[in-house]
């Protein structure tokens, strides 16, 4: 047989039995499934709300205002009479679009910034980690609600101000796992053969700083959505008529008072349930990606 | 720890100054239009002087107590401070004990009942508890408790015909309880319960998920093998041998926890209309009233040191290998 | 004489992912009152697993599935878990191999030690805190008294020290004192030297030869290291891949060796007096213990393999008086 098949059918099979071994890792964990499906099932509606809601979310209509949920409204209708089902569907993009963003700023930065600190180490490494160690002094929602509450209301404002509290934690991860592997014996011997150091970082060191990092954001994807709709609720976030769900909480909430609690129950719920998933699958995820026989 | 805070300073200074735009503007508050107002609130700020020279006039009024001024108060930010932080020191401590009793409760009884059902629904409660919004849990705590069933008194600390406890600490259930008011501590008490409950919740969670995961690790060492060959009862191996090695990442955590605590006080304290720092913040922020809002970071921030602090004297307490090696 | 010990057709496997862990396989095994017993073998082969056995300790997915550990004429595996604690510690102790990590790092020495002493010596459940206090400091006497005996220097000052300021042959020692508080019949050593440097091991083995004298109890030494079996044990028993393979008054092994498989691990020994060329090995890797061959489970490696090897595991088998041999070559195989 030639050699070229004989790789490929190998391949395959180290493929295959990977496979089998992540199934079965899932099927040990069913609640990661239930973490991926509800991930799926946000970003899905994310990116087809504006096919999927059947009203306009920011239409008013006060004719139908404040009705309790119907058929023709399944979520009720809110102080203005918008249909709350079309808002808490466009809320999702905004959740999710807000939240990755925060995340992936904050890990682009922190990933380069903790690299070069391990890296480079000395000086460069005190500056850059003492710096971090400093903003994380803060506790993180009230670093956030200052510099937000500093630069004013607004969704943009809001993603910095969270950025900002977040890039830290990130800058933390890395710098210790570029620490740990480079003392490792494999980049000994790539620089015993004359490896440059950007080819030790990109090929060796990145590639295994990838687990954690991985865990950590999919993880702060929810947390991120969470501290945008506190953001929110407190008012520096998102403005009125922007159908966002933590600006829904608070504008249902002085009508809480007269009953009319579907206001509030579903941007909430929708919230809870978005955290959920990504909490559910960052913690699958770490189980997957660090075995422990049990 | 003295850099740290000055690191801090340094950080607030540098947010509220060095902002695109016009920091005055920020202090002034809404009356951001009068020139006359905005060339006042500059020179009280000092804002015509060189850079420098404001960081230093600001640090030697933070040392004597000097935060500003809150406009929408009328009183000067410190004097708010000193009336609103009784309550949240008494919303904060009875949260952070009601979580760590309640969560190590729960960890231990998820471990010891792993596989079992009561095991899959406590986790499956400390999965909710991390991803509610404190916010929305307080709104539906007290719609469900307040609004529908009328077990829970409104939002507040006190009920309004009921006068407050002669001040000795400003915490209402301890001056109840030193002054003999049985009164006020049941009305107090009353009040104390959803808000606590909701600040405690996602800590309850978490401190539970901790508890069980380092708990079900330790049960792997080796020197519960030993305890168990030695004849002890299960219930001694697993109160003293196991959870006396198993609390220490809890603790450790704890610190951290404190932060998400500070943290939710402003939305519970918002919800529940509870007067702390937290809502002090919050009016403040809704008013567009600066000077309050960065005295607040100022103070969360530094009971979160303080917190830490401690944390860190607990930590060595309970692990003799720390006292030895530090 | 009775037996104190008699294991007979003891069978535990461990259910893992990968499929059925055969750990131990119909082993049969004899121990007698004031006597030392060597259970030697490679590291895989079962030994710890029959310790802990014994005073069954064996945790999921680790399941006893048969057999019979009789016990002073009771069978242990019959007894409820309640009985099971008062044997514990009580009558049967155990010593383990890394004493860094079988010390609980939170409690000092002392704590640990009297904890064992007022557990089987003295009952205080329900007692007031004055009393418990009492008793606290009668059983830390004792302690002391426990660690003079083993060796250990300043005692009073180890009392109340932590584990982690004790040096390994000392934590140790102290774990033999453990094991020796209530006085037990029975001492099971799973490799209790292996983690200790050599002098400080020859230090232990001295101690333990001096209690063997002086208490009268039987030990069960589970090692790999036949120096140690030659210097300390009675009788000893050679395990491969699960099951015995060997047993002997030890004299007679080192003189006769029967099974292949000692023959091979005593000829790998380097002896001063002799002089090699090189260094025997026995041919092969102990193998995985799911998928083990039929029939005798050395077979693969053994350089005198048969047919009647591959098709039914060989019986034990008397060959000369007190030595037993599980092997076709030397009958059994009809």
């Amino acid at each position: 047989m030639p050699a070229a098949n004989n790789k490929i059918g190998q391949n395959l099979e180290v493929y295959f039995k990977k496979f089998r071994y992540y199934a079965y890792l899932l099927r040990r964990n069913p609640v990661t499934v239930v973490g991926m499906v509800i991930t799926l099932g946000l970003f899905f509606v994310a990116l087809f709300s504006p096919w999927i809601a059947p009203y306009n979310p920011i239409e008013q209509n006060i004719a139908i205002r404040l009705q309790p949920p119907t058929v023709n409204h399944p979520f009720g209708t809110d102080e203005f009479g918008r249909d709350i089902l079309s808002r808490v569907l466009w809320g999702s993009r905004l959740s999710l679009g807000v939240g990755i963003l925060v995340v992936i700023i904050s890990l682009m930065i922190g990933t380069i910034l903790g690299a070069v600190a391990g890296f480079l180490g000395g000086l460069v490494n005190e500056v850059i980690m003492r710096t971090a160690d400093l903003f994380l002094s803060f506790p993180s929602l009230i670093l956030a609600v200052l510099i937000a509450a500093t630069l004013g209301p607004g969704q943009a404002n809001t993603m910095i101000a969270l950025v900002v509290s977040w890039w830290p934690w990130y800058t933390r991860i890395v710098q210790a796992q570029v620490l740990t592997i480079k003392e490792s014996r494999y980049v000994e011997s790539a620089k015993a053969i004359g490896a440059g150091n950007i080819r030790i970082i990109v090929h060796h060191i990145l590639p295994n700083c990838v687990s954690p990092i991985i865990v950590q954001a999919t993880m702060d994807f929810g947390y991120a959505i969470l501290a945008t709709s506190t953001l929110s609720f407190i008012g520096l976030g998102a403005q009125p008529p922007t159908p966002e769900w933590g600006l829904m909480v608070s504008e249902g909430r002085s009508y809480i008072v007269s009953g009319e609690w579907w206001m509030i129950t579903f941007p909430g719920l929708f919230l809870m349930v978005a955290v959920l998933g990504f909490l559910l699958l960052g913690d699958g995820l770490c189980d997957i990606l660090n075995p422990r026989l049990k | 720890m003295v850099l740290v805070l000055f690191g801090i300073l340094t950080v607030t200074f540098f947010i509220s100054r060095v902002v695109p735009g016009d920091p005055t503007s920020l202090f002034a508050g809404p009356q951001r239009s009068d020139p006359r107002t905005l060339e006042n609130v500059r020179k009280m700020m000092g804002l015509d002087k060189p850079l420098y020279m404001q960081f230093i006039n600001y640090i030697i009024g933070v040392m004597h107590g000097d935060f500003g001024f809150s406009w929408h108060t009328g009183h000067p930010v410190v004097e708010d401070i000193a009336k609103f932080f009784p309550a949240t020191l008494e919303l904060a401590v009875v949260s952070m004990v009601l979580a760590l009793l309640v969560g190590l409760l729960l960890g231990i009884i998820s471990a010891t009942r792993k596989g079992k059902v009561i095991d899959y629904a406590l986790r499956f409660f400390s999965y909710t508890g991390v991803s509610i919004a404190p916010f929305w849990l307080g709104l539906m705590l007290l719609y469900v408790f307040f609004f529908r069933l009328g077990w829970a008194p409104p939002p507040g600390r006190l009920s309004s015909f009921i006068t407050p406890p002669m001040r000795i600490t400003g915490l209402y259930i301890l001056d109840s309880l030193l002054t003999g008011n049985w009164e006020c501590l049941i009305d107090s008490i009353k009040h104390i319960i959803l808000p606590s409950v909701c600040l405690s919740y996602g800590l309850i969670a978490h401190i539970q998920r901790l508890v069980r995961a380092s708990l079900l690790e330790v049960l792997q060492q080796d020197y519960i093998i030993l305890a168990r060959s030695k004849g002890l009862p299960e219930r001694i191996i697993i109160y003293k041998h196991a959870l006396r090695n198993a609390i220490i990442p809890t603790v450790a955590w704890t610190g951290m926890a404190f932060s998400s605590l500070l943290g939710g006080t402003i939305v519970v304290e918002c919800v529940f209309a509870w007067p702390g720092i937290g809502f002090y913040a919050f009016e403040s922020i809704i008013n567009f009233d600066y000077a309050p809002v960065l005295a607040c970071t100022l103070l969360f921030t530094f009971l979160y040191l303080v917190g830490n602090l401690v944390v860190d004297i607990l930590y060595a307490v309970i692990d003799p290998r720390i006292r030895s090696a530090g | 004489m009775q037996p104190l010990l008699s294991i007979k057709n003891l069978k535990v496997y461990y259910y893992t992912y990968e499929g059925i862990v055969k750990a131990l396989d119909n082993v049969n095994l004899n121990l007698y009152p004031a006597e030392v017993l060597g259970l030697v073998g490679e590291t895989g082969c079962g030994k710890s697993t029959l310790a802990l056995s014994i005073l069954r300790l064996i945790q999921p997915p680790g399941k006893i599935v048969e057999g019979e550990i009789i016990f002073k004429g009771q069978n242990l595996l019959e007894k409820t878990e309640e009985e099971m604690r008062k044997i514990r510690g009580k009558k049967i102790s155990m010593v383990f191999q890394d004493p860094s990590t079988y010390w609980n790092p939170v409690f000092t020495i002392g704590d640990q030690i009297s904890e064992t002493i007022i557990l089987h010596k003295y009952s205080i459940e329900g007692s007031s805190t004055l009393f418990k206090k009492k008793i606290k400091k009668v059983a830390l006497k004792e302690a002391v008294d426990l660690l003079k005996k083993v060796g250990m220097p300043h005692p009073e000052k180890v009392i109340n020290q932590y584990p982690h300021e004790l040096s390994g042959g000392m934590k140790q020692r102290a774990m033999i004192a453990l094991a020796l508080a209530s006085k037990p019949d029975l001492v099971i050593l799973d490799e209790a030297t292996t983690a200790l440097d050599v002098t400080i091991q020859a230090q232990i083995l001295e101690l333990l030869s001096d209690i063997k004298k002086q208490m009268g109890l039987s030990m069960i030494i589970v090692t790999h290291d036949f120096g140690i079996v030659a210097e300390m044990c009675d009788h000893v028993a050679v395990m491969y891949a699960g099951v015995i393979v060997e047993y002997s008054a030890t004299k007679k092994l080192f003189k006769n060796p029967l099974h292949p498989y000692t023959r091979g691990l005593l000829s790998a020994i380097p002896k001063l007096h002799e002089e090699v060329q090189e260094l025997a090995v026995i041919p092969g890797t102990v193998g995985n213990l799911i998928d083990l061959p039929t029939g005798c489970r050395f077979h693969p490696r053994c350089q005198h393999a048969k047919i009647t090897c591959t098709r039914k595991p060989p019986q034990m088998i008397e060959v000369e008086p007190d030595h037993f041999v599980a092997c076709f070559l030397y009958g059994g195989s009809n």
